[in-house]
């Protein structure tokens, strides 16, 4: 059945694009017969003439034969189409400039949208190239402890596997080249869990990850390509991490990204081999409050999410127990407490998705609202090019076309532009999607997202598109279709089409490209006033020139002895020439990615338990304060005294004053870290103002800062930031302290950053929103003042007659300029108000994103008004002067 | 549509035989149009002559279902002439319909023959 109705269909296409030759063949197969039949009277002896007459009289009529076959053969459906697509393309080419400027609307409209879709398609919606991703889910609750993780796994009977990861940025060093690597820390069931095969040699394997085993690594296929030109001979050669050999075993898939979309592990390693990388850290293998771990899971075939779940509600407080049964009561209590759940990660791991998916939720939005506005636009156009050729459908409907034929034609005349538009937006959305994921990017690393696109995108595309071709065409088609051919035919060329309806409808329709582009153009002003609040921002030290340098003691050969590379580095940065003053910390003033170091503390041995209140450490060498600019208000800075064998100190901000010590002088009270109370008292010796820790938009911290000195112990095996403030231009430092530092060892990993940089970096979301929003806003106000010009131009031609028959009975200029202004500014202000409505409507959606301003900022709704209100009344203003321009002799004598 | 020699009003004759006697003609091998309709004439005695207005759209149709294979050839008097032949699914369906027939006139027979 199938087989034949495809023949049928290949038979007739081919019959479609050779319609010629089936003429012919049709010609021919006739004559054909009738020659032959011919013959036949003549053999028999008639005379050839009539023996030729004869065979014709047997077949009969030959034309209407011919008419049935060519029927049969052809689809009148699709030829009528191929006639009107000729028609339209026709139409179109006819008026290049209309065409061109449609297509580029629509292009930029379902270009943007796709672009913003197909980041978003690869962040939330793509699921992980694993088999079977259903099937996975993640552990709510950010991290655990690897005694928990083992214990999960041990009760975890609904998983099939249970597997958990960490990453972290180390310093690799490959063929005698070095630089800090994302790399991903993971239990050994971890590919297999997955289902992630090596494309070349093997995956991490359980036995890889007991203690003790041979540490190897496996590469990304990226960092392979890289790194080892794509060599199949990588895997078996040995890689150092953070100094140490690790086999490297395999490559993984080209298309396998670890479960973050986004984020790029370039190294794989097994988890054990943190105890090797971190021997101060040997015992967070067997520390069960510690929580580091992500931990994500596989379901068994026949167990659903919500079964699972349940289970693990079930089983999880037996292994909050049996991991804490060492913990004294008094403060086992809190871990008792903590709670867990499952979520699907068929998409990933979303917690870290959902950091840069919230921004591009909002800028669809926002482009939606271009697409809006420019279908506005679009529909404004072809109702007015639709009026314009009233004339030639009122001809077409009296030589005996349908109602229905003229709407098919006009609404393929608009499938036509929509679909050339969208070809062209579908490229621009390529490279629109690129520019996203590139302005997502901070500076260090590049964010990596497939945003190939796939049927999701298509089949998203696919719809903008329909629905911006329903948008923009069905209605004008509607209603040049609906015109009365009779009177239309007796009404003079320029007024024809043009009723109260529809004058009503193109005014309607500037009023709504005016509300839209308000809208688009008051959430502008409110995130260009976030970013500019968050840029004025004081984050408690000076931003300008200070050169960051990021450096690894362990890696530069000096584990064990960082004290020593620490003094090396600061005297040799001291003493460079345009270096004002440097001092190390172990984060950065804006931490950002780095993350931090957080606890509880004990003030005056009474421990401080707050949940969602810890306090954020720095350990940081003397003259950080003064290099970064922070100023010490009380008490002293760290020097030389604080050294291992004097007793502990520390320097707190007012905001752990102001928590712990409100009416006290907290100079020379206690604190410790964490609860427990063994641990050394330090000292307050001072307090500093409030600053940044990790980004600009952060709440106030408590923070403690440390001195590097006795603290260096807990800086082993960790990077090290040396802050520099320079005299002149922080970049152009560089290569000086590049030389300076590599006096000291040419080995030394060095990367560099400047503190602006960094703060760039952590605004990355509203300086993309900002911009992107700027971006639409613009186009948005552009399509809008055109429309409403062009709206305009079109009034004044239209009562020109009117204007004149004004002037002439005394009128003034003045009168008549106003007379059309007043048209302009009274749509423009209809479109404000309803904008303005809309954004105030709207605003809480943004709120989450907004630091210091709120979505209803008067300031920045009343300069997204003003600005649409002057731009409109400026261009009602052109067409209103030339209309007071107008000679009343001139426009009478043409009526 | 087929007619019954001197019987003027023989139009309906059992509809849809046409495409019937076609594939029966072509089954000792392909032939072109006008072949066809001498060939179902001759054969019948003359008694059924097909209408050629009529044969032409037949022809198509069959062409269409994928039950007629065509292709150009040179006839015997040296034309260039379409010649149809039977494709497998063709030869199928003339035995059901052959078949069918048998069954249809067979019963027809008895019915009139009945005393």
């Amino acid at each position: 059945m199938l087989r034949e109705a495809l023949h049928e269909i290949r038979l007739r296409l081919r019959a479609l694009v050779y319609r010629g030759r089936l003429d012919r063949d049709l010609e021919d197969e006739l004559a054909f017969h009738l020659a032959m039949r011919a013959e036949k009277y003549r053999a028999v002896g008639l005379d050839p003439d009539l023996a030729q007459a004869a065979a014709q009289r047997r077949f009969g009529n030959v034309l209407g034969l011919k008419e049935a076959c060519r029927e049969l053969w052809t689809l009148n459906a699709v030829e009528r189409l191929a006639q009107d697509l000729r028609y339209g393309a026709r139409m179109l080419r006819r008026s290049p400039g209309f065409t061109a400027v449609v297509v580029l609307i629509i292009a930029l409209g379902v270009g943007a949208n796709t672009a913003v879709f197909s980041v978003l398609n690869s962040l939330v919606f793509r699921s992980l190239p694993v088999p079977e991703p259903g099937r996975l889910v993640y552990f709510r609750n950010p991290s655990f402890s690897y005694p928990i993780f083992q214990e999960v796994k041990t009760r975890g009977t609904v998983f099939s596997s249970v597997f958990a990861w960490d990453n972290d940025r180390l310093n690799v060093a490959w063929n005698g080249e070095s630089a800090p690597t994302q790399v991903l820390i993971v239990s050994g069931d971890f590919h297999s869990g997955l289902g992630v095969q090596a494309s070349i040699g093997r995956t991490i394997q359980v036995t890889d990850d007991d203690v003790g085993a041979s540490p190897v690594a496996v590469l990304s296929d990226r960092f392979w390509r890289r790194r080892f030109e794509g060599n199949p001979a990588a895997v078996g050669k040995s890689i150092r991490i953070e100094g140490l050999p690790f086999r490297v075993v395999g490559v993984t898939p080209s298309d396998f990204f670890g479960v973050a979309a986004a984020a790029d592990p370039e190294i794989t390693i097994p988890l054990t081999a943190i105890v090797r990388l971190r021997p101060q850290s040997a015992g967070i293998l067997r520390q069960p409050t510690t929580g580091w771990l992500k931990l994500m899971a596989r379901l068994k075939p026949t167990v659903t999410l919500q079964q699972a779940d349940s289970a693990l509600q079930v089983f999880w407080p037996r292994v909050l127990e049996a991991t804490t049964s060492e913990i004294p009561a008094d403060r086992r209590q809190p871990y008792l407490a903590r709670k867990t759940g499952l979520a699907s990660a068929r998409t990933g791991y979303s917690p870290a998705q959902s950091a840069f998916s919230r921004p591009l939720w909002l800028l669809l939005a926002l482009v939606c609202l271009l697409l809006l506005v420019g279908c506005a636009s679009v529909a404004n156009l072809m109702f007015a090019r639709s009026s314009a050729r009233t004339r030639e459908i009122v001809v077409r409907m009296a030589l005996g076309a349908s109602r229905r034929r003229i709407w098919c034609q006009l609404l393929v005349e608009s499938l036509v532009l929509v679909a050339l538009g969208t070809a062209c937006g579908l490229l621009f959305a390529s490279w629109g999607s690129d520019a996203l994921v590139r302005l997502l990017s901070r500076s260090g690393d590049s964010v990596i997202l497939d945003v190939r696109p796939d049927w999701r995108v298509f089949a998203f595309t696919l719809c903008t598109a329909a629905l911006t071709c329903l948008g923009c065409s069905v209605v004008p088609a509607l209603r040049a279709a609906r015109v009365d051919p009779g009177p239309a035919l007796k009404e003079s060329a320029r007024i024809i089409g043009w009723n109260r309806n529809h004058w009503r409808l193109a005014r309607g329709l500037v009023v709504c490209q005016v509300s839209l582009s308000v809208l688009l153009l008051s959430g502008t002003a409110v995130f260009a006033r976030n970013l500019a609040q968050l840029l004025a921002l004081d984050p408690g030290f000076h931003r300008d020139n200070v050169l960051l340098l990021i450096t690894d003691p362990a890696a530069a050969g000096y584990r064990g002895r960082e004290a020593l590379f620490y003094r090396q580095v600061l005297d040799r940065l001291q003493r460079a020439s345009g270096v004002e003053s440097a001092s190390l910390s172990a984060f950065a003033p804006i931490s950002d990615t780095d993350g931090a170091w957080t606890g509880s503390v004990s003030i005056d041995g009474v421990p401080h338990v707050e949940p969602g209140q810890d306090t954020y450490f720095n350990v940081v060498s003397p003259g950080y304060f003064a290099t970064v600019g922070t100023p010490l208000l009380r008490g002293r800075d760290f020097g030389p005294q604080d050294n291992p064998s004097a007793p502990r100190t520390a320097i707190v901000n007012e905001a752990l004053v102001r928590a712990f010590f409100p009416n006290v002088h907290a100079i020379g009270h206690r604190i410790s870290l964490g609860s427990d109370l063994s641990r050394k008292d330090l000292e307050i010796v001072g307090i500093v103002k409030d600053a940044k820790y990790q980004r600009l938009q952060e709440p106030t911290r408590r923070i403690a800062y440390l001195p590097y000195l006795p603290f260096a112990e807990a800086l082993r095996g960790v990077e090290i930031v040396a802050e520099i403030r320079t005299t002149l231009p922080a970049a152009a430092m560089e290569e000086t302290v590049r030389q300076e530092i590599r006096g000291i060892d040419r080995e030394i990993p060095l990367r560099f950053e400047t503190l602006t940089a960094r703060i760039h970096d952590t605004l990355m979301t509203e300086r993309v929103v900002a911009v992107v929003s700027a971006f639409l806003g613009a186009i948005a106000l552009l399509l809008a003042t055109a429309s409403l010009y062009g709206l305009m131009v079109y009034a004044v031609s239209r009562r020109a007659g009117e204007i004149g028959v004004r002037v002439a009975l005394g009128a003034s200029r003045l009168a008549v300029l106003w007379l059309v202004l007043r048209e302009s500014i009274l749509l423009a202000f209809l479109g404000v108000c309803v904008g303005l409505a809309a954004s105030l409507g709207l605003g809480r959606f943004v709120e989450g994103l907004l630091y210091g301003v709120t979505a209803r900022d008067p300031l920045a709704l009343g300069i997204a008004s003003g600005l649409m209100t002057s731009v409109a009344t400026l261009a009602g203003f052109v067409p209103a002067h030339r209309a007071s321009l107008l000679d009343p002799v001139v426009t009478l004598r043409q009526e | 549509m087929l007619r019954g020699q001197g019987t003027d009003d023989a139009g309906e004759l059992l509809p849809g035989t046409l495409g019937m006697l076609v594939l029966k003609a072509l089954a000792r091998g392909p032939r072109h149009g006008y072949a066809i309709a001498e060939w179902i004439q001759d054969t019948s005695g003359d008694v059924l002559r097909v209408e050629e207005g009529a044969l032409y759209p037949a022809l198509h149709r069959l062409e269409l279902r994928g039950l007629l294979s065509a292709e150009w050839g040179m006839s015997d008097n040296n034309r260039r002439a379409k010649y149809y032949g039977l494709t497998a699914a063709g030869r199928k369906q003339l035995a059901a319909e052959a078949a069918q027939w048998r069954r249809l006139s067979g019963a027809i027979a008895q019915v009139m023959l009945a005393t």
